[in-house]
């Protein structure tokens, strides 16, 4: 199945892989989410608790079935064949990972890995696994398993979209015994923990890889706590529950098989064809609620409404530093003062999200609060930049140098177009005027690619904040380096953290590579980005993953 | 010209001509105003007051981002307006060209144009509109222009059949045999005698090319927000529709009573003009 058969369907959010770094990132794209609008306060917590609901302790009722609605159907449920938002919601249930991120202290947590260590250079991670795990075809999970999975994950025929990225300079793994396994690194990688405990780098049954080759895409085995049993090409995916699962990690709020006997997954792209067959019941979790209905039906008080951060970049403005008039630093600190983040967030999103303002987010490891508020709103000081780079204001109110008016392209998707056109409002007054260039996925990435455009938006999941390099690293200029950033002491930093295996240091490199992104004005963060859901009051221990998309289906049971 | 009562009497005697005549006169006045004078600024944002409902505040009610929606239609308006005349001005323009040199040259210019017609018909005109807007880039210019080529074929086939029609007449050839050149006979006798159903076909062509000129501003490819095309306003309402009744109802009402405004006074035209018609009623 070609991946890019459908564009409109499937785009919604792309995973984009940077050669050799071992980052993937996520580039959110149409799906509008939110978190509510609370003053970023500045904490001295140094992990911020996510937004979603806490683990229900105690037992929910085993039995029962939901209809889950994403936004589009997964093009494969092949860890190694996808790179899909979509994909990693249905996997998250089918597979399980060696250890995974706990979305209470973020912190990594056993899970087939019972326990790990890794050498005094970060090179040699040696993995004892749990013993007793079985694939849903019987296969025992073992460290030959470990070694097959990540060896073809590592292996550059498997054309992985994701995995192989994320595996990062991946040199080997050794098997010791039957439950311990070696894992040996060519480079150090910071990064790789948070790599593993994500569903690209999940368990698959070897038997099963071998058996159905390429098709295994459409008949995963993994070793989670649902088993796959069909899926009808688009209209449904459905999994049933894992009678044997006994392996889920310490944090879910139980243990053995999960609550639910039956999960289905429908993918509808039609906002509002979504949203109707949720609010007549038929679905019991809908994906992708847009900001206007995700305000209409939290007042309606009949439905749980969740927002689901996300960890990484915030939805920022890139603005293009090659062109006129973002070439010129002043012109982008003027945008930085201008252009009032909070009535951009009201006017565009209903006030559904909270307001970010450095390139981490805060509920991302090492988000630095050094660069936070560092460019309060001011229109005054926006104007005084504006009239010192030589814009002046001009007989109908637009500013012009040299002839020039001082006109903005700001190229989006359409999807995305309430974003612009509130951009459009709100920088009117500065004397800017802002045209609004909204076209489908394909079309904008490639104009932000080409640097077709001044401004270009996009916000970055990934709960690595490594991630960042790839829309600041000039190894990814013609990439989403959409700012247009050729600075060799910012890649010397980014390139450094992501060896770095210190988290203090690393923490310190990053917090100069957010201070480099600022003290240039390279970006303009908006708000932090979230994905929003509407859960049926039947659904009980709704909670969702670090990287915020993904609900733990596990712990979900009805009332 | 036969005699008979003035030409505006036999139009207020036609209920058709008169309701259309009327409910267009009082749109383009609105829209003369509203160039200038709306109630509220049409682009202005009030975010603290969106999705008002109709009322005294705001007359149709406040849109997702508290624009007032009677402003914006109100302001909106010279732009369909402006789109069915300028598209079909051009289509009649190109439409006469194309059918009076195929009608009267006949031979292998005639062969020529009406195969070119023949492929232009191949394609439905809204695609072909839509097409013609893709490659020259998402404009309201670019869409009166679409619109208007899309629409030729139809004016020219008309236009060459009435010149089929009045060619062999005996006034065309006295005036041939008086040694006028060919341009003063289509001038002077040609075009005055295929005027009137050029007039209907163009009063109701307006009407569909507001229509097409709405519907691709609908899909993005007309008018640039902030731009109060009636068109625009719908597209952009539409993924607010569930949150307010009036955002989508009042653009499209407006895009009906103008359509409808012009159909009216096309279907009477075509009472008072056409000869066979007229003799009938």
């Amino acid at each position: 199945m070609s991946k890019r058969s459908r564009p409109n369907l499937i785009s919604r959010r792309r995973f984009i892989k940077i050669g050799g770094t071992g980052a993937v990132a996520v580039l959110a794209a149409s799906c509008v989410p939110a978190t509510p609008a609370a003053p970023a306060a500045p904490t001295a917590a140094p992990a911020v608790k996510p937004t979603a609901a806490p683990a229900a302790s105690g037992a929910g009722k085993p039995g029962g079935q939901i209809r889950y609605a994403m936004n589009n159907e997964p093009d494969s449920l092949d860890p190694a064949k996808t790179a899909q938002a979509s994909a990693f919601n249905v996997m998250m249930n089918l597979y399980d990972t060696l250890i995974w991120q706990d979305p209470g202290d973020l912190q990594y947590k056993a899970g087939l890995a019972e326990s790990w260590q890794s050498s005094a250079d970060g090179l040699t991670h040696t993995f004892k696994l749990r013993k007793g795990v079985k694939f849903h075809d019987g296969t025992p999970f073992n460290a030959e398993a470990v070694k097959f999975n990540f060896d073809r994950y590592a292996d550059p025929a498997t054309k992985s979209p994701s995995s192989t990225a994320k595996l990062g300079p991946y040199a080997g793994t050794r098997v010791v015994d039957e439950f311990t396994a070696e894992v040996t690194l060519k480079t150090q990688y910071a990064a790789f923990y948070d790599s593993l405990a994500q569903t690209w780098l999940s368990m698959a049954s070897p038997t099963a890889v071998k058996k159905f080759g390429d098709d295994f895409g459409r008949n995963p085995v993994g070793t989670g706590p649902m088993v796959f049993k069909e899926w009808v090409a688009k209209d449904r995916i459905v999994v049933v529950r894992n009678a044997d699962y006994a392996w889920g990690p310490a944090f879910w709020n139980h243990t053995g098989p999960a609550y639910l006997e039956q999960i289905t997954f429908v993918g509808i792209s039609e906002n509002g064809a979504r949203l109707t067959a949720f609010e007549s019941g038929e679905l019991q979790v809908m994906e992708t609620v847009p900001e206007g209905d995700f305000d209409r039906l939290k007042k309606s008080g009949k439905y749980q409404m969740v927002v689901a951060r996300t960890p990484g970049s915030p939805m920022s403005i890139y603005m293009n530093t090659e062109k006129a008039p973002f070439n010129d630093i002043n012109v982008r600190k003027a945008i930085l003062h201008g252009l009032n983040r909070q009535e951009l967030i009201n006017a565009a999103f209903f006030g559904l999200y909270s307001a970010a303002d450095t390139p981490i987010a805060d509920n991302t490891l090492h988000h630095a609060k050094k660069g936070v508020g560092m460019y309060p709103y001011d229109m005054e000081k926006a104007k005084k930049l504006l009239d010192d780079a030589g814009w002046k204001a001009g007989p109908d109110g637009v500013r012009v140098k040299d002839g020039q008016k001082l006109v903005i392209d700001f190229v989006d998707l359409t999807t995305y177009e309430p974003k612009v056109v509130a951009t459009q409002a709100l920088l009117k007054p500065l004397g800017i005027t802002v045209n609004v260039k909204v076209f489908d996925q394909a079309t904008r990435v490639s104009m932000g690619h080409k640097g077709e455009g001044n401004m270009f938006s996009t916000a970055l999941i990934d709960s690595d904040p490594g991630a960042i390099q790839l829309v600041f690293h000039s190894r990814n200029l013609g990439g989403f380096d959409w700012s247009r950033i050729k600075d060799a002491d910012l890649d010397k930093l980014l390139d450094d953290q992501a060896k770095e295996p210190d988290a203090a240091k690393r923490a310190a490199l990053l917090e100069q590579v957010v201070m480099k992104i600022m003290e240039n004005a390279w970006v303009y963060p908006i708000y932090n980005f979230a994905r929003l859901f509407g859960v049926s009051p039947k659904v009980k221990g709704f909670r969702t993953h670090p990287l915020g998309s993904y609900p733990y289906l596990y712990e979900v049971s009805l009332e | 010209m036969p005699a008979g009562p003035s030409v505006l009497r036999r139009i207020l005697r036609n209920r058709s001509a008169t309701f259309g005549g009327t409910l267009l006169a009082i749109i383009v006045l609105a829209a003369l105003i509203g160039l200038r004078f709306t109630p509220y600024d049409p682009v202005l944002m009030d975010v603290p007051n969106r999705l008002a409902e109709p009322g005294a505040q705001h007359v149709l009610g406040s849109d997702h981002y508290g624009r007032d929606i009677f402003s914006r239609i109100l302001n909106g308006a010279h732009l369909s307006l402006l789109i069915g005349a300028v598209s079909v001005l051009l289509a009649v323009t190109g439409g006469l060209l194309l059918g009076l040199s195929a009608g009267f040259a006949g031979g292998w210019v005639d062969f020529l144009v009406m195969r070119l017609i023949d492929l232009m018909l191949a394609f439905p005109s809204v695609l072909l509109a839509l097409g013609i807007v893709a490659i020259a880039g998402p404009s309201l210019f670019n869409v009166m222009l679409a619109v208007g080529i899309a629409s030729i074929p139809t004016y020219t086939r008309m236009v060459r059949a009435s010149v089929l029609t009045v060619r062999g007449l005996p006034y065309i050839e006295a005036s041939r045999a008086l040694g006028s050149s060919p341009l003063r006979t289509i001038g002077r006798h040609v075009v005055p005698n295929i005027l009137a159903p050029l007039i209907v076909l163009a009063t109701l062509g307006t009407a569909g090319a507001i229509l097409t000129g709405a519907a691709l501003s609908f899909l993005g490819l007309g008018a640039q927000p902030p731009t109060p095309e009636w068109g625009a306003m719908l597209s952009e309402a539409r993924n607010y529709m569930r949150l307010g009744w009036w955002l989508t109802v009042f653009p499209g009402l407006a895009i009906g009573v103008t359509v409808l405004a012009l159909n009216q006074l096309g279907d009477g035209l075509r009472d008072l003009l056409d000869p066979y018609l007229r003799n009938t009623v």
